[in-house]
């Protein structure tokens, strides 16, 4: 029996079932990096999970190009859908089902069933959350007085500390729990980070929009005053027409109209 | 206008953060503020590119770049607002039309980024058989290819979006709005899209708006200061 408590196959070696060999893992997890490079609308990021899954595959009975490895192979090629920084959790659970030898129509299953979760945890999280405070540090650095090097570290330092430690988090996550991988998703950081992180974003945000305006209309507060007032209740009635009309291509049209007025009409 | 050097620059600057809005690494290299300081620190003139870029990361907070959502590629928007920020005078102008760019460049980006998507399907597709062999090495010529295609595709569209930059130079010799009425407008124009995307966070966080509205009191505090 595995660590999992599966059936294994005889011919994987016990340590790699408790542990990947430190160069396929971090094989895996570069791979990971470009699991979209080939994102389609038909398949998603399915042969994307193939090539970064493809290094724990050498070490099944046979090697590179033995019938274990190819059926994987072609198993992992198909479609999959989910947040590309939650793949390497995908990546090291699928990873560790096919080491421990667990039935194919299982792991097909399995796989078909982490695609949900995966992907709605990674949106809520990441993209809705966390990215979003992220870059609104940066914004405030740059209204706090930082020039555009120190708003960029600001941003890019902080999302990458996350980002990074997420992708390499979920690969061990994954690969240590395999099957039972969907405990880990309900941790608390996962299941009430987005809430804690979008507060946080709601008082950066708070900060940085008034702070950014006055740092680039200085020393004229009635007009800084009236952009914001101008700009918030803008703001509201686009996000009421959200889903009818996108922020930046109503941004792009007001734009478009001062530039028609400043050329034709003055 | 850029020296040819400089163009150069910026379009191999602009073609790798292009790769990283989806298909190599998604460190956010591709997000407007950082190809607009990257653009005006080639073209020598950073705190212009820099207010293009703060306001059309501004802009950006509305997007999430969900998979298979159609959204900007705010990476070659970046390099193309920072880019006429920088090179284009006067500023007040300068920065209207960057944004102006920034948000048609992005645009184009996003139409082509659907064109590549298919074209990786229809690459797939007639891999198909190989991938159900488990052949091995095939999904790895796959996303080399569709990582190139992706190359190729944000080259372009940094190549079409860089020349609206002498266009943007003689829009702004022609301007005739004063320059307060016109940064006053951006701005206007791109906090309104934050104040949206900030509004949409509040979804889910308990108390985030209440704590919108204190953090919002204590920034105008500030700047009021600083306006003071």
């Amino acid at each position: 029996m595995g660590a999992l408590g599966v059936s294994t196959d005889a011919a994987v070696t016990e340590p790699v079932r408790d542990a990947l060999p430190l160069g396929t893992r971090a094989t895996m997890l570069a791979r990971c990096f470009v699991v979209q490079g080939t994102w389609s609308y038909e398949q998603m990021v399915g042969p994307g999970i193939a090539y970064a899954i493809e290094p724990a595959l050498r070490l099944l009975p046979g090697g590179v190009g033995g019938r274990p490895y190819r059926e994987a192979l072609a198993r992992h090629a198909q479609f999959f859908n989910c947040h590309p920084y939650f793949a390497s959790m995908a990546v090291g659970a699928l990873a560790r089902m096919e080491i421990d030898g667990e039935p194919p129509a299982a792991i097909t299953r399995f796989r078909q069933a982490l695609c949900g979760p995966l992907g709605s945890v990674g949106d809520r999280l990441v993209w809705a959350a966390w990215l979003p405070a992220c870059a609104l540090l940066g914004l405030l650095a740059f209204g706090l007085g930082a020039g555009g090097a120190g708003a960029v570290a600001a941003f890019v330092i902080s999302y990458n500390l996350g980002h990074v430690a997420l992708r390499a988090w979920g690969l061990s996550e994954g690969w240590r729990r395999g099957r039972q991988v969907a405990a880990a998703l309900g941790g608390p950081v996962l299941r009430d980070g987005a809430a804690h992180i979008g507060r946080a974003a709601a008082v950066l945000a708070g900060l940085a929009l008034p702070l950014v305006v006055g740092r680039v209309l200085p020393g004229d507060a009635v007009e800084g005053a009236l952009v914001l007032a101008a700009a918030l209740p803008a703001g509201y009635v686009v996000a009421r027409l959200h889903g009818r009309i996108h922020g930046w291509t109503a941004a792009l049209t007001l734009l478009v109209t001062l530039l028609l007025v400043s050329l034709v009409v003055l | 206008m850029p020296s040819p050097e400089v163009l150069a620059t910026l379009l191999a600057v602009g073609t790798a953060l292009s790769l990283d809005s989806v298909t190599v690494g998604q460190g956010m290299l591709s997000r407007p503020l950082v190809g607009a300081v990257l653009a005006g620190w080639v073209c020598g003139a950073l705190w212009p590119a820099t207010v293009a870029g703060v306001f059309l990361e501004a802009i950006a907070l509305e997007t999430l770049p969900v998979g298979a959502s159609r959204y900007p590629d705010w990476a070659p928007a970046g390099i193309v607002a920072g880019t006429i920020a920088a090179t284009v005078t006067p500023f007040a102008p300068a920065f209207v039309l960057a944004l102006v760019g920034g948000l048609v460049t992005g645009w184009v980006g996003g139409q082509s980024m659907v064109v590549l998507r298919h074209a990786n399907g229809r690459r797939i597709a007639r891999a198909r058989e190989s991938l159900d062999d488990g052949v091995p090495g095939t999904a790895g010529r796959l996303l080399a290819l569709g990582i190139a295609t992706d190359a190729v595709r944000g080259a372009l569209v940094v190549a079409a979006g860089l020349a609206l930059v002498p266009l943007s130079a003689l829009v702004a010799a022609r301007w005739t709005t004063d320059a307060t009425t016109t940064v006053a407008f951006g701005a206007v124009s791109a906090m309104m899209v934050a104040g949206s995307a900030t509004r949409q966070m509040f979804h889910g966080a308990a108390r985030a708006r209440v704590l919108f509205v204190a953090a919002l009191a204590v920034g105008t505090l500030l700047a009021w200061g600083r306006w003071a």
